[in-house]
C-alpha cells in the first residue's frame, strides 16, 4: 500500500480513531499491529507469511538468548542472525547468484528468477538483527527493558517492532534499543501537531510533486533514449535524478516520521540535507543516516572500525560499503555502487589534510562541489544497472554534443527547463539549512506557515503521476 | 501555525479555481512530460467530450500516432504505454454509446492496467470533473514551464538550412541504433508466446463489444504498420489468426494494413512522422470507403 494511496487514507483514518479511544488504549498496540499487517498485505497478502516467519525467528531466538539455558545463549544468537540473513539471501541475491555463477535445468531457472522479492524484506531483517544482536551484547540497554518475562507480551511487542507500518516497507531501519522502550500507552493530547504537520507536509510534497514529477523526466535517461539526447540534457538529466532521489527517499522517511509521531513514536531523522556535505564521510552520516548508523553499529564496529591500524581500517571502510551497496539491490552494480564509496571514504581518509587551507570557505565550497559530482556520477549505477548502459550513457555524454546546436530539438529542452524547474525545490531546501544563522532565516521562520500554504497548495494543484518509492526496491 | 497555513492554502485553492474557470487566458493550459498528453486526453474524453454519434479509437502508443485532426467526427483514445483495454474501461465510465468503435489489433495481450484503473476509481475522478484547476493541464508549475519554453524558443534564431550532408558519426549512431532496437523487437516476438493469455484478451474484448454491438455501435478493428522485419514473426501471425477466428470478417469489418509499403517505423513498431501522416491518410480513406462517417 502506497503512503500516496486513498485506501492507505482511509486505513490510516480508521486506525487513528480507535488508536485514541481511552476505552481500547490497553490494546492500542495490537490496533497498530492489525493495521500494519493490512498494509503490508495489500499488494502481496501471501507474503505476510513471511514477514511472520521472520518475526518469529527474532520473537523465538531474543526470548531464549535472555530467559534460556545460558549455556546455548551465544547459539540462540548467531542462529537468529544466520537465519535472518538466510531469508533475506534466499529471497534478494539468489537470482542474482543463480544467474551469475549457475547454470542449471530450465525448471530451476524459472524457480529461481520468478522467485517474489517480498517489499521491505531489507529494511524489516536489519531490525530484527539490531534486536538479536542488541538483546545478546546488552550493549545500549538493559535486556529487562528490551524482553519482558511474558512470552506473549514479548512476542506482541516484536511483532509491533518489526511490523510497525510507517517504516516496515521503506525505513527508516528503527533499531530495537530506540524502538522498543517507546511501547506504552499514547495519549491523543500529547501529539505534537505541529511537528506530524511539518513532516506530513514536507514529505508528501518532496515526494508528490518533486519526485514524482522528475522520474517522468529522468526516465529518458534508460536505453535507447540516451542515445538521442544531447550532451547538455544528459548531464542535467543526471543531476535531475539526483535530486529525484534525494526527494523520493527523504520525502518517504519525513511521511514515515510524521506518522510514527502521530501515534505518538519517535523515529530519529534520516536525512540531514546530505547534498552540503563536503566530504564523504559527512556525506554518509546525512544520507540515509539509519541504514549507516547501522552499518557502523552492526558491522564496521564488529569488524574492528578504525582500531586495528590504518590498512585494516580502510578494508573495513570498503567491506562495509560493498555490503551495503549490495543491500541496495541484488545486481553488480550496486556493489560497485557501494565499492565506490568505500574506495572514496578509504582514500578520503589517506588523504584528508588537517591545516589552514581544509577551513577555508573556498576549499570548503570546492569540496562539497566535488563531493556532490561525484554522488551524483555513481547514482548512474543506480539508475542504470546494466553496465552496458552505464558506459552507453557516459559514452553519450562525449559523442552527443553534436546536437546541442540542434533547434529541432525541442524536447531536449523542454526536457532541460523542467529537470532544472522541479529540481529547484530541492536546492532551496538545502540553501535554506546552510542560511540556518542568518538573520533571513529568522525572518523566514515567522512566516514559514506560508511556505507551508504553498506547499499544500502545490501538492493539491501540481503533484506527479503517483509512483512506487525507489526504495520499496531494495 | 497549522490554522493559518490550511487558511491560506484554502484561499489560494479558491482563487486558483476562480482565475482557472474565469480568467485564465489561452496558454495556461499545457503539458510537461511525455505522459501528460495521455492524462490530458484522458480527462478530456471524461470531462468534456460527448461521444453520442462518435467514433472512438482504441488502441496502444502504435494507434497514437494517427493524425486525428484530419479524420473528422473521431476521437483517438489509444493510450501509450497502456491498452485498448483500459480505453474500454475509460469508455464504460461515461455511460453513453459511440457509433463506431475501431480496435487496434497489434497488442491485444495488454489486459487492463490496475494501477490506472484505480486512479480513475478512486474519488479524484469525480472531484476533477467539477474542479478544473485540479486537472492535469492547469498544474502551474507546468504553465510556468511552458512559458519559460517559449521563451528561449523566441530567442533562438532559426538555423539555416544547409545543404551539407549530416555528419557520418549520426548517420553510424541513429543506423546502429535503429538496427539494434529492430533485432530487439526481432528477438522479443520471436519467442514463444503465450496463446492463452491471447484466446483470453479477444474472448473479454467479445464480452465488452458485444454490449455495444447490441445497442447499435458497429466494430471496425485494424493493424498498426510496423517494421516489415518484424510484421509477420510468429507472434503477430498467431495474433491475427486467433482475431479472424473469434471474429469472422464474414461478420466484422478490418481495415487490413496497406501492403503497398514497407514501413520503417523509428523502433520497430512506431511509425515516424512522416510514416502517421502517410497511415492516417489512407485510414481516413478506408474510413470514407467503408462509409463510417
Amino acid at each position: 500500500m502506497l503512503f500516496t494511496s486513498f485506501i492507505f487514507l482511509i486505513l490510516l483514518l480508521i486506525t487513528f480513531c480507535l488508536y485514541y479511544i481511552p476505552i481500547v488504549s490497553r490494546w492500542q498496540s495490537q490496533i497498530l499491529i492489525l493495521s500494519s499487517l493490512l498494509f503490508y498485505a495489500y499488494n502481496q497478502p501471501i507474503l505476510v507469511l513471511l514477514l511472520l516467519f521472520s518475526v518469529s525467528i527474532n520473537i523465538v531466538s531474543s526470548y531464549y538468548i535472555v530467559f534460556g539455558n545460558r549455556n546455548f545463549q551465544k547459539m540462540f544468537a548467531y542462529g537468529g542472525v544466520i537465519l535472518n540473513l538466510s531469508i533475506l539471501i534466499f529471497f534478494k541475491y539468489s537470482p542474482l547468484l543463480y544467474k551469475s555463477f549457475f547454470k542449471g535445468p530450465l525448471s530451476l531457472d524459472s524457480f529461481f528468477l520468478t522467485l517474489p522479492l517480498p517489499i521491505g524484506i531489507s529494511f524489516f531483517t536489519f531490525q530484527g538483527i539490531s534486536l538479536i544482536v542488541d538483546v545478546y551484547k546488552e550493549k545500549y540497554i538493559s535486556n529487562k527493558h528490551l524482553v519482558p518475562q511474558s512470552f506473549l507480551q514479548h512476542a506482541r511487542q516484536i511483532l509491533f517492532f518489526k511490523g510497525f507500518f510507517p517504516q516496515l516497507i521503506s525505513g527508516p531501519i528503527v533499531k530495537a534499543h530506540d524502538f522498543i522502550p517507546q511501547i506504552t500507552i499514547k495519549y491523543f493530547k500529547n501529539i505534537e501537531w505541529e511537528y506530524v504537520f511539518k513532516h506530513l507536509v514536507t514529505g508528501y510534497f518532496l515526494k508528490m510533486v518533486v519526485a514524482d514529477n522528475l522520474k517522468e523526466y529522468t526516465k529518458l535517461m534508460d536505453f535507447p533514449y540516451y542515445f538521442q539526447a544531447s550532451t547538455v540534457s544528459l548531464i542535467v538529466m543526471l543531476f535531475g535524478y539526483s535530486f529525484q532521489i534525494f526527494a523520493d527517499f527523504a520525502g518517504y522517511s519525513l511521511i514515515a516520521i510524521g506518522f510514527a509521531k502521530l501515534f505518538g513514536y519517535h523515529f530519529n531523522a534520516n536525512f540531514n540535507f546530505p547534498y552540503i556535505s563536503t566530504s564523504f564521510k559527512e556525506f554518509w552520516k546525512r544520507w540515509h543516516i539509519s541504514l549507516s548508523s547501522f552499518l557502523m553499529e552492526y558491522l564496521y564496529i564488529p569488524l574492528g572500525g578504525n582500531k586495528k591500524g590504518k590498512i585494516r581500517t580502510y578494508v573495513n571502510l570498503f567491506i562495509v560499503m560493498l555490503l551495503g551497496g549490495l543491500w541496495h539491490g541484488a545486481e553488480w552494480s550496486y556493489a560497485v555502487w557501494g565499492a565506490f564509496h568505500g574506495l572514496a571514504l578509504a582514500i578520503e581518509r589517506l588523504v584528508s589534510g588537517k591545516g589552514e587551507k581544509a577551513r577555508s570557505l573556498t576549499y570548503k565550497i570546492f569540496k562539497g562541489v566535488t563531493v556532490f559530482v561525484f554522488i551524483t556520477l555513481a547514482w548512474l549505477l543506480f539508475k542504470l544497472s546494466n553496465f552496458t548502459n552505464v558506459i552507453g550513457y557516459l559514452s553519450s555524454i562525449f559523442n552527443n554534443h553534436y546536437n546541442d546546436s540542434n533547434v529541432k530539438n525541442y524536447r531536449d529542452i523542454k526536457n532541460v527547463i523542467f529537470i532544472v524547474l522541479y529540481s529547484l525545490p530541492v536546492i532551496f531546501y538545502h540553501v535554506i539549512y546552510l542560511c540556518k544563522n542568518t538573520p533571513v532565516f529568522n525572518y523566514l521562520k515567522k512566516i514559514e506557515y506560508v511556505a507551508y500554504s504553498i506547499l499544500l497548495f502545490l501538492i493539491f494543484h501540481n503533484s506527479g503521476a503517483s509512483g512506487t518509492f525507489i526504495y520499496f526496491q531494495f | 501555525m497549522i490554522t493559518k497555513s490550511i487558511a491560506i492554502t484554502t484561499i489560494l485553492c479558491i482563487s486558483y479555481f476562480i482565475f482557472v474557470s474565469s480568467f485564465a487566458p489561452a496558454y495556461w493550459s499545457g503539458t510537461g512530460n511525455d505522459l501528460q498528453p495521455r492524462s490530458v486526453k484522458v480527462e478530456d474524453f471524461l470531462y468534456n467530450t460527448d461521444i453520442s454519434n462518435k467514433n472512438i479509437i482504441f488502441g496502444t502508443s502504435l494507434a497514437e500516432r494517427i493524425v486525428k485532426d484530419s479524420i473528422p467526427n473521431i476521437f483517438n483514445l489509444s493510450l501509450a504505454a497502456l491498452g485498448v483495454f483500459d480505453g474500454l474501461y475509460l469508455l464504460s465510465l461515461k455511460n453513453e454509446i459511440p457509433k463506431c468503435i475501431f480496435i487496434e489489433m497489434n497488442f491485444i495481450d495488454r489486459g487492463f492496467n490496475e494501477d490506472f484503473k484505480k486512479t480513475f476509481s478512486n474519488p479524484s475522478l469525480t472531484i476533477k470533473k467539477h474542479i478544473k484547476s485540479l486537472r492535469e493541464d492547469k498544474q502551474p508549475m507546468v504553465v510556468l514551464g511552458n512559458l519559460m519554453m517559449n521563451k528561449v524558443k523566441s530567442l533562438q534564431t532559426p538555423q539555416k538550412i544547409s545543404n551539407t550532408k549530416p555528419s557520418s558519426q549520426i548517420n553510424e549512431i541513429d543506423s546502429a541504433l535503429f538496427n539494434l532496437l529492430v533485432m530487439n523487437k526481432v528477438t522479443e516476438f520471436s519467442l514463444p508466446f503465450k496463446d492463452s493469455v491471447i484466446n483470453l484478451r479477444l474472448q473479454t474484448l467479445a464480452e465488452i463489444l458485444k454490449t455495444y454491438e447490441n445497442k447499435g455501435t458497429k466494430i471496425v478493428f485494424f493493424e498498426m504498420p510496423i517494421n516489415h522485419r518484424v510484421q509477420d514473426l510468429p507472434y503477430f501471425e498467431y495474433l491475427r489468426k486467433a482475431f479472424y477466428n473469434k471474429f469472422p470478417k464474414s461478420s466484422y469489418t478490418y481495415i487490413d494494413k496497406p501492403d503497398s509499403l514497407k514501413f520503417q517505423t523509428l523502433d520497430g513498431t512506431h511509425l515516424g512522422s512522416i510514416e502517421s501522416k502517410w497511415y492516417s491518410f489512407y485510414f481516413k480513406k478506408s474510413i470514407n470507403d467503408l462509409q463510417i462517417n
